[in-house]
């Protein structure tokens, strides 16, 4: 980046000012680990967002605030019942990246292999922005455009809430990559509640084998209400994929994108499921 | 040019730098060359330090966002007559042979068991992932972290 | 293998620079750089294949804190070859400093050489050049075709030996061999095999870049400090390049921080010593990362068929190799490396008929090189392979029908007087061979018995084992030189001067290793200054798997006659016969116990007291055999037969180095290369998109495995005694990466009926296969 100056604030409310101030060419930083990936060589003031205390991950009661500058390791590292992001964190990149890469930074500009936004969308997680007033927005609305368009000049991505696992609630996530820090050619998240032997709601959410992280809702529809089982998931699967536009990454086919996902659904679909099974009072 | 404050290797320093320097390029001007370059991207892990008690990437990381943290770089972590145990480890496993990645797996593997005294070869495994090698295959690097985080043997080694 | 006892030698002792470099302790040519060095950028060609019908670079030169700019129109036009070899060289000379024409994506047009990083990137957007654009090629198929563009129509490219040239048809090298009667061979066969295979596109992945800098010393002479495998290629090749004497220049090699055989070649220093002379500053040159892969150099890509006939018994009537590589922009390495594919593999197992073509083609792509296996890796993923299919075809297993036909100590073949290096070979004998052990010991590590066929395997995940044998050779005979210089110290420590270039394999410590068993002394006592062309005699460098058995030979040679010096002082001073006498731990005794002087008595004795002079002396050796490591590689592999997705579980590699001289660097040779073999075989590979520019240069894009990745390995050293070579040693370095493409391969096939012709193996690739029911045609790549 070409950076020409930078400002270190020490309050949310600084923060804002100064971004306010700065327009466009203002620059959150957190990690810093996207900038490779980004060729703007516009001149940028940088403002470190690292002080404001925006790190904490606290439980409340139907679930977790991950604050935007928590990293990945911070998400790796927590334990609580019902928290399940420290699976796609141990999954993310390498390890000095873990620790540097934030939560915010990985879905406030979104690249069509970005791991986050894919279990975010199947937990249907929460995000908090904080503008002249605080408002939340549904993770599907928020991963429909690139999000940073959502946000105005002095608006900041300040939190993200995710809902807890719960009895009868099983999560399933899949990366597909050839070496465990590589790039994922197809993310596979599924959430997946159980009531009396049968599907009571799933979400299913997909990356990297798409042009942008999306939800799967034909194949979700078809499942609700359904009895699980691997006949149901591949039915459901092969029936919603055309649902959505395959892109190969990295150098795979589209056609073998659109295999991976639906093999890696039904994978995510099955882990779920056996979670739910398995999480009972 | 602007200052930043620091604690590097134990001491505070301020040093001015420009607002798009990296952290590496400020170590390395300033004799710290311990810490290498081996992609400019934070891929390869040559240019590991421990920030605040965490392995980060020298190459990636600004200098501006240092300030005020604690870096400890490979020049602080032993000399000839006090070697850290993961350098003696190292050395004597066969485990640095262009010794071009070793600074970095030091720090990185330093930044775990500072943490986690015990971690298990698992762990280990996991928290080396971003240290690439392109001599050893991993085998007797991995040997040598694990001697060194092996219950009892700290002070052994030391 | 010897019973002899050893007390430096085969010891697992530290490496002597062990600890320095964990320390990180200014150790490579980049922590050396003077802080007031000008950065030096390379403006790279947008196009493949383009003449340069104008630059303009007076806007660059014009702006602050820049020093000099070099493009074709201001440097002299010297034809050589980048390739480190010895002299003449077998690679044709065709590259210039600058050109006025580009051959690839990436090529040279002007370098820019100013006072920071930041100055030099905005003078090369500085810089207006326009292209003619011509048509590029980039397979080998379509370079080869009559019509094709040509790619050298400079006319001062030629080869500089008497080989096959001809680069109107963009032929940079050509070698047809055969023993026998290759035809008839086939026709008494009961079966025989006809396939193609094809290896692709991979770069050495050395974490330090190459990087080198230069200044004028204060007698204007030129100090190169490169990170280099060659110094005194380097030295040559700077000098022929720039017009210049080779007394002028000095390279200096300090740390390497790998090279693979990347390194083997003059990439940057051409222009650092140039732009020293310019600019009469000190100069620094580091390539990025994606300069790295693309102008850097890569593994030559090839396209193979092999033929194979072989009888029901067992026995190989014929092999036919033919061998065509895409060499890339220029022709570096090009006939060599395509020598070895065949003569590094083909006396692997016996045979009458054998027929070899090998030839280098010119593309518009990156430009191969050495790298580590040297085209053995290449075929030995065609021959091993072929090896499996035949055993199959004859009802016979793979092992069984690999342990009937290798070869063995006493053995000879007539590929090693065929197939030189770019001329004849030398004729000899195997004189230690250990693979039957090799395969033994790593069959049982890996579990063959219990190896079932594919067509007996159900469910998702699939597991199989495959193996491979393997053979390379130990430096290039009668052509490669090493030499060494020992000086003893008043103290009874020793100077040891070498040419030989540690690249980070431990040579040094090796070196060392030979020269303290010899005097009778502690490794600790060697102090090892390699390499600088002003400081220390010549060597042609770390390469061929050479620096053990040849270099350690001149070690060894002058480490004896220094030996006999010290035990004549000794006689001298205990008034003694030098037959009374021995030599243990830094003391010369007489074997009656009786008396002794300690070597620091005997160097101050020589310097101060009588008869003076420098106990020392210098070495050369060339060498007359190049005695094969042989090794046994196995791989037990799973695929998951949805996705395609094949992950080694365990890889073991059984090896013959002879004496390992110092067993743990060895076993790390043979780690290090297993797992670079298995990252080409798996991941590796260079996406280039329609205009010839690759897309994945870089770590994120172009995926070498980490620890997490890690399989289970296993490495045996299978201890032989090779009478030539230093304490029983020859080479390990190179051979343990030919092993895992051929063997994951056959475990493939094994786990689930694809058999893949070409790499890397990815996991689309297995899925179509088994789609299309075990096989799909493969596209050369690109």
């Amino acid at each position: 980046m070409n950076y020409i100056d930078f400002t270190i604030p020490q309050t949310l409310t600084e923060a804002r000012d100064a971004l306010k101030a700065l327009g466009p060419e203002g620059m959150p930083v957190a990690g810093s680990t996207l900038h490779v990936f980004l060729r703007d060589e516009a001149p940028k003031v940088a403002v470190d967002l690292r002080q404001l205390g925006l790190n904490r991950i606290d439980a409340e009661a139907d679930g977790f605030v991950v604050g935007a500058t928590a990293t990945v390791t911070d998400m790796d590292e927590y334990a609580a019942p019902g928290w399940v992001l420290d699976r796609v964190a141990c999954e993310f990149v390498t390890q000095p990246i873990r620790n540097m890469a934030t939560i915010g930074g990985s879905i406030v500009r979104v690249f069509p292999w970005s791991d986050w936004p894919v279990p975010l969308l199947a937990l249907d997680a929460q995000l908090v922005i904080t503008g002249d007033d605080e408002r939340t927005m549904g993770s599907s609305e928020f991963f429909a455009v690139q999000p940073f368009h959502h946000l105005h000049p002095g608006d900041l991505l300040t939190a993200v809430q995710v809902p807890a696992l719960r009895t009868g609630e099983g999560f399933g996530y899949f990366k597909e990559r050839r070496t465990s820090t590589d790039f994922s050619r197809c993310t596979v998240a599924v959430w997946l509640q159980l009531a009396q032997h049968k599907i009571a709601a799933v979400r299913v959410a997909i990356g990297a084998a798409t042009p942008m992280p999306r939800r799967m809702p034909a194949i979700e529809s078809a499942l609700t209400g359904a009895r699980p089982g691997p006949d149901a998931f591949t039915q459901a699967v092969q029936a919603g994929l055309d649902e959505a536009r395959w892109k190969g990454l990295h150098g795979i086919s589209d056609d073998y994108a659109r295999h991976l996902a639906s093999v890696r659904i039904v994978d995510a679909l099955t882990a779920a499921w056996t979670e739910a099974k398995g999480n009972t009072e | 040019m602007k200052e930043i404050t620091f604690t590097l290797n134990g001491e505070v320093r301020t040093f001015r730098i420009e607002p798009d320097e990296t952290l590496i390029d400020l170590l390395r001007r300033n004799q710290l060359t311990g810490t290498k370059r081996g992609c400019d991207t934070g891929m390869c892990g040559s240019c590991a330090v421990i920030m605040d008690g965490r392995a980060v990437n020298a190459c990636i990381l600004y200098a501006f966002q240092v300030e005020g943290r604690t870096i400890e770089t490979i020049e602080g972590v032993g000399d000839f007559d006090r070697p850290h145990p993961l350098q003696t480890a190292l050395a004597d496993a066969g485990a640095v042979q262009c010794g071009f990645c070793t600074p970095g797996m030091v720090m990185t593997a330093k930044a775990l068991l500072d943490q986690q005294p015990n971690a298990t070869e698992t762990e280990i495994k996991k928290h080396l992932d971003g240290n690439l090698c392109r001599c050893t295959g991993y085998v007797k690097i991995l040997d040598a972290v694990i001697q060194c985080a092996a219950p009892g043997t700290e002070e052994e080694a030391s | 293998m010897s019973k002899r006892k050893f007390s430096v030698v085969n010891q697992p002792l530290r490496k002597i620079d062990a600890m320095s470099l964990a320390l990180g302790k200014p150790s490579y040519v980049g922590d050396l750089k003077p802080a007031d060095a000008l950065v030096i950028k390379m403006l790279g060609s947008p196009h493949a294949h383009a003449r340069i019908t104008s630059i303009d670079v007076s806007a660059a030169e014009a702006m602050p804190g820049v020093k000099a700019v070099l493009h074709h129109g201001n440097v002299p036009r010297i034809v050589h070859t980048t390739a480190g070899q010895g002299y003449p060289e077998p690679s044709p000379y065709d590259t210039f400093m600058f050109d006025n024409k580009v051959r690839f994506v990436g090529d040279r047009v002007a370098a820019v050489a100013a006072e920071s990083e930041k100055i030099a990137k905005a003078a090369l957007k500085a810089i207006r050049v326009e292209y003619e654009v011509l048509e590029p090629v980039f397979r080998i198929q379509d370079a080869m075709k009559d019509g094709a563009p040509v790619i050298h129509d400079e006319p001062e490219a030629k080869a500089v030996i008497p080989v096959p040239y001809d680069k109107d048809r963009n032929m940079a090298a050509k070698v047809d061999m055969e023993i026998g009667d290759f035809e008839r061979g086939m026709a008494e066969a009961d079966e025989t095999i006809d396939y193609p295979f094809y290896n692709h596109y991979a770069q050495h992945c050395p974490i330090e870049p190459h990087v080198s800098m230069a200044w004028l010393d204060r007698e204007d002479r030129i100090i190169i400090t490169t990170s280099t495998q060659v110094p005194f290629h380097c030295r040559r090749i700077v000098a022929q390049t720039l017009g210049i004497p080779v007394q002028r220049i000095r390279v200096i090699k300090p740390r390497i921080g790998g090279g693979f055989g990347a390194k083997q070649e003059i990439i940057l220093e051409d222009v650092v010593a140039m732009m020293a002379l310019r600019t009469r500053r000190p100069v620094y040159w580091e390539y990025t990362r994606e300069e790295e892969f693309v102008a850097a150099r890569t593994r030559h890509p090839m396209l193979m068929r092999l033929r194979m006939g072989a009888k029901r018994d067992g026995t190989i009537t014929a092999v036919g190799l033919d061998a065509t590589s895409n060499t890339g922009w220029n022709g570096s390495q090009g006939l060599t490396v395509v020598c070895n594919s065949g003569s590094k593999m083909l006396p692997l197992y016996k045979c009458d008929h054998i027929h070899f073509l090998g030839m280098a083609v010119y593309t518009n792509l990156p430009a191969g090189g050495a790298y580590r296996g040297y085209g053995a890796t290449q075929s030995a993923f065609a021959y091993e392979s072929a090896m499996d299919e035949m055993a199959e075809k004859i009802g016979m297993d793979p092992l069984e029908f690999r342990s009937r036909n290798h070869i063995r100590s006493g053995d000879t073949s007539p590929v090693f007087r065929a197939l030189g290096e770019g001329r004849e070979g030398v004729d000899q004998a195997i004189t230690s061979c250990e693979l039957a052990r090799c395969i033994k010991a790593g069959a049982k590590a890996i579990g063959w018995r219990k190896r079932k066929p594919h067509t007996e395997k159900t469910g998702r995940y699939r597991r199989g084992i495959g193996m491979a044998c393997l053979m390379q050779g130990s430096a290039i005979p009668e052509i490669d030189m090493g030499a060494a210089t020992l000086k003893m110290n008043e103290d009874g420590s020793f100077n040891l001067l070498m040419g030989a270039t540690d690249l980070g394999t431990g040579s040094d410590t090796v070196l060392a290793q030979i020269a303290a068993e010899q005097l009778g002394t502690r490794l600790d006592k060697i102090i090892v200054y390699s390499s600088d062309t002003d400081m220390t005699p010549f060597d042609v460098g770390a390469y061929a798997s050479s620096t053990t058995y040849l270099s350690g030979q001149a070690v060894l040679d002058v480490a004896r006659k220094v030996r006999k010096q010290i035990l004549q002082v000794g006689a001298d001073m205990l008034d003694c016969s030098v037959r009374e006498l021995t030599i243990a731990d830094g003391v010369v005794m007489r074997k009656d116990g009786s008396e002794q002087v300690t070597f620091s008595e005997i160097a101050l004795h020589s310097m101060y007291s009588a008869n003076q002079f420098q106990i020392g002396d210098i070495s050369s050796k060339i060498v007359h055999h190049s005695p094969p490591p042989f090794a046994a590689h196995f791989a037990d592999v799973e695929v998951d037969t949805m996705t395609g997705q094949v992950r080694v579980i365990k890889y073991v590699a059984a090896a013959d180095c002879g004496t390992p001289i110092h067993p743990r660097l060895a076993e790390g040779q043979v780690e290090g290369a297993v797992m670079n073999g298995i990252c080409y075989a798996l991941t590796e590979e260079y996406l280039f998109n329609p205009q010839g520019r690759m897309t994945n240069g870089n770590f994120g894009d172009y995926k070498l495995y980490t620890t997490s990745d890690l399989p289970e390995m296993e490495t045996i050293l299978v201890p032989s005694y090779e009478k030539t070579g230093p304490y029983g040693a020859k080479s390990i370095a190179e051979i343990g990466i030919n092993g895992p493409l051929p063997a994951i391969a056959n475990a493939i096939y094994n786990a689930c009926g694809v058999r893949l012709r070409s790499g890397p193996f990815t996991a689309e690739k297995i899925w179509r296969s088994l789609q299309a029911g075990g096989e799909i045609p493969f596209e050369e790549g690109h």
